[in-house]
């Protein structure tokens, strides 16, 4: 049984970045109310996206020959979890920024680099993840899409759902089988690009509870995919989805999510909150600090070319546990009428973060799942 | 090198525990595996004296203490070790064999006299029936201080319960009545004296949260019920997932607290993880118990010997309400002034968990 932290810290020439990032964001952030800002990672704006390409803030670890930075993933960290904590709209760029671009790099091929890196970096070309389906959520292997080969290329048949921002995406990187069946599970399934805009692909926004829609279902009817869509080998979309996880799963979007509520709570709390709620708010802020600590240690083990996939899967679990838990700091300390009048701008916030609420241990591998998960991992099975 | 203090060390507690057996938590027993473990070099572990650095530097600390508590060994190993860490790290001289951390009292009154201080109250000292000395942070006006007093300076003592009849582990009453100490020495200015007593009860708790959790694991593997093992059921791999994620956030916030420049000098990290060892602590006791059942709740059985070591922790040095407020009370303040949007929270937490 292991899971291990130690300690990391983001080295100096990383480290001066911040202020720089700090600077872009001052200067932009008063367009967002605190609703907008509220949505965190799910906040999109085009615009945005574009500026921060332009200025140089996408692509951070990806190589300068394709337009990125060519800095490490402590340099891409102190960027995100400065974003993040300010509540900016990353949603545009987040996907290809944080992982379509870098599985194009490890496993992609030269064309698609050159087709695909440049344009992410710009902040012009947005992708979204088709993983997902109908019948097929935590047991992903089961994946029915299906893409045949043809002359030329694939011809693609089947549905994506929970795909968020296929709507305003260019394209989708999904998972699909290629060859045997569904009892083949885990083989036979391969990673593909599909231009969004191509004939056959329909993509149908869906509403979620709090009236946004950024999830979609998205139908391929016999959709066109030319060589250069199958990224690295036919057969290894399982070990490709695969090795993100350690990656995806312990960034600061894992923390903070909530940040934005928690701010306009803690600035109440420190004008005048009782001894109650100053102890609420530090239990909180305790357990920020300590997550912190793990996140980093994970980016330093990454960095190490390491996969610490339990350790990143256990740092989830808390950190979307305290995401969840930020609104009921709101009902325990705020007046009743700060949270349900509307008028107040806090009460929008604290109504549209608890509807959110639940999302954020359902996405990225849900609670029930990474639980069993870290007890096999501990070496329970 | 810490490596092989850990190997050191563990092999030293693992022998005692063997061999003492069922008198393991005797006064005899304690005094034999304190002399041990200083036979071995390995009470001056955290101590520097004389200007010296010590072997270990106080920023990997928090394993070391992790492992003490992962252990807990039937004696004052963790308290003796930070009892000649704090004396040495203040310019202190060496002190006797046996003299013993305590935590710190806000009740102990300081009398300035023209022949230097005089204490008096009360110190729970850890281990007290074979204590000879007791090392404990004061507070004055002037800042803190460390002080020395041996157990001949005390009006009275009391040995405290042992093994079975104390909360955990012993703790025996010293009352001072203007005791004078032998060494009164200045912490550094503007640092609390008493947050590295704090940080190591934290680190301990992370200790024992491991071992509970190792201890869990093995028991739902090897009991068998319903013709498979109780590790098939959902229910317990949940709860021992749980466990997992205490033991690990514990983990990290002990060792943000002992990591960083200085002494345990910021009060916002040890009192994080002080705050959150003390809150989890319970919750982590109460999944072991569960996976257990019955068998775990014996005398004879040593799970107790883990779980009521992290009921007794929690609360010593500062419990969860205590630690969470000053937390709590910095992040209102910082939040309350905060002009600049990107100064948040995040912003502070950043700063603080910096350096490591």
């Amino acid at each position: 049984m292991q899971f291990d932290y130690p300690l990391a810290s983001i080295p100096p020439e990383d480290e001066a970045l911040r202020p720089q990032i700090q600077a872009f964001i001052r200067e932009r952030i008063g367009r967002y109310s605190a609703e907008t800002r509220a949505k965190s990672w799910m906040g999109f704006d085009a615009q945005f996206s574009r500026e921060m390409g332009a200025a140089g803030w996408i692509g951070f670890s990806f190589p300068k020959a394709y337009g990125g930075q060519g800095r490490g993933p402590f340099a891409r960290y102190v960027v995100v979890e400065e974003l993040l904590a300010a509540g900016a709209p990353v949603s545009a760029h987040w996907i290809a920024d944080r992982q379509s671009g870098p599985l194009l790099l490890k496993y992609g091929s030269e064309v698609q680099r050159e087709r695909h890196i440049p344009a992410i970096c710009r902040g012009e070309s947005f992708f979204c993840i088709g993983m997902s389906e109908p019948d097929s959520g935590s047991d992903l292997a089961s994946v029915r899409t299906r893409a045949a080969r043809v002359e030329g290329g694939w011809r693609l048949n089947g549905r994506k759902v929970w795909t968020t921002n296929a709507h305003r995406s260019h394209y989708m990187i999904a998972l699909v089988r290629t060859s045997g069946g569904p009892d083949d599970r885990h083989k036979g399934l391969s990673q593909m690009i599909i231009d969004l805009k191509a004939p056959g692909v329909t993509v149908r926004p869906i509403r979620d509870l709090t009236g946004d829609e950024h999830f979609n279902e998205v139908l391929f009817e016999d959709v066109f995919l030319d060589e250069h869509a199958m990224v690295g080998r036919e057969g290894d979309g399982w070990m490709q989805c695969t090795a993100e996880l350690a990656f995806e799963r312990s960034g600061p979007e894992r923390i903070l999510s909530s940040i934005v509520l928690l701010d306009l709570l803690a600035e109440r709390i420190g004008r005048q909150g009782d001894a109650a709620a100053r102890h609420d708010l530090g239990k909180v802020v305790a357990k920020m600090t300590a997550l912190r600590g793990m996140s980093l240690s994970i980016t330093g083990r990454l960095d190490a070319g390491e996969e610490p996939v339990l350790e990143a899967a256990l740092m989830k679990e808390i950190g979307t546990s305290l995401e969840q838990f930020i609104p009921d700091l709101a009902l325990r300390h705020l007046p009743d009428d700060e949270v349900t009048d509307f008028a107040h701008e806090v009460a929008r916030v604290i109504s549209y973060n608890t509807q959110m609420a639940p999302s954020f241990s359902l996405r990225g591998g849900t609670r029930e799942i990474l639980r069993g998960m870290i007890a096999r991992g501990l070496g329970l099975r | 090198m810490f490596e092989l203090v850990q190997e050191s060390l563990s092999r030293i507690l693992d022998d005692h525990a063997t061999a003492a057996g069922a008198t393991a938590d005797s006064p005899d027993a304690a005094s034999r595996l304190i002399s041990t473990v200083e036979q071995a070099g390995m009470l001056d572990v955290l101590a520097g004296w004389d200007g010296e650095a010590p072997p270990i530097a106080w920023r990997d600390a928090a394993d070391l203490f992790m492992l003490l508590g992962e252990k807990c060994p039937d004696g004052p190993v963790a308290e003796t070790i930070l009892a000649r860490a704090l004396v040495s790290a203040a310019g202190g001289a060496p002190v006797p064999q046996l003299a013993v951390a305590a935590s710190a009292n806000a009740a102990l009154r300081v009398e300035q006299t023209a022949d230097g201080a005089l204490i008096s109250g009360t110190v729970q000292v850890p281990w007290s029936s074979i204590a000879s000395a007791v090392v404990v942070p004061v507070g004055t006006a002037a800042g803190w201080r460390v002080a020395v007093i041996e157990r001949t300076a005390a009006q009275s003592t009391e040995s405290g319960g042992q093994g079975r009849d104390s909360r955990g582990e012993p703790r025996g009453a010293w009352a001072l009545e203007h005791a004078r100490p032998t060494q009164w020495l200045e912490w550094r200015a503007n640092d609390d004296a008493r947050l590295p007593g704090v940080a190591m009860r934290a680190a301990q708790i992370a200790g024992a949260m491991k071992a509970a959790l190792a201890l869990s694991m093995q028991y739902a593997s090897d009991r068998v019920q319903f013709a498979r093992p109780i590790s098939k059921n959902q229910a317990i791999q949940h709860n021992l997932a749980l466990m997992a994620e205490h033991a690990a956030l514990t983990g990290s916030g002990a060792r943000l607290a002992w990591a960083g420049d200085g002494l345990c000098g910021s009060v916002w990290r040890v009192a994080s993880a002080k705050g959150l060892a003390s809150d989890l602590a319970g919750e982590v006791a109460a999944i072991a118990h569960a996976v257990h059942g019955a068998i775990g709740f014996t005398s004879d059985y040593s799970l107790h010997r883990i779980t009521r070591r992290l009921w007794q922790w929690r609360s010593e040095d500062g419990g969860a309400a205590t630690w969470h407020t000053v937390v709590g009370e910095q992040a209102g303040e910082h939040a309350a002034r905060r002009t600049d949007p990107t100064q948040g929270l995040w912003a502070r937490i950043v700063q603080e968990t910096s350096a490591n």
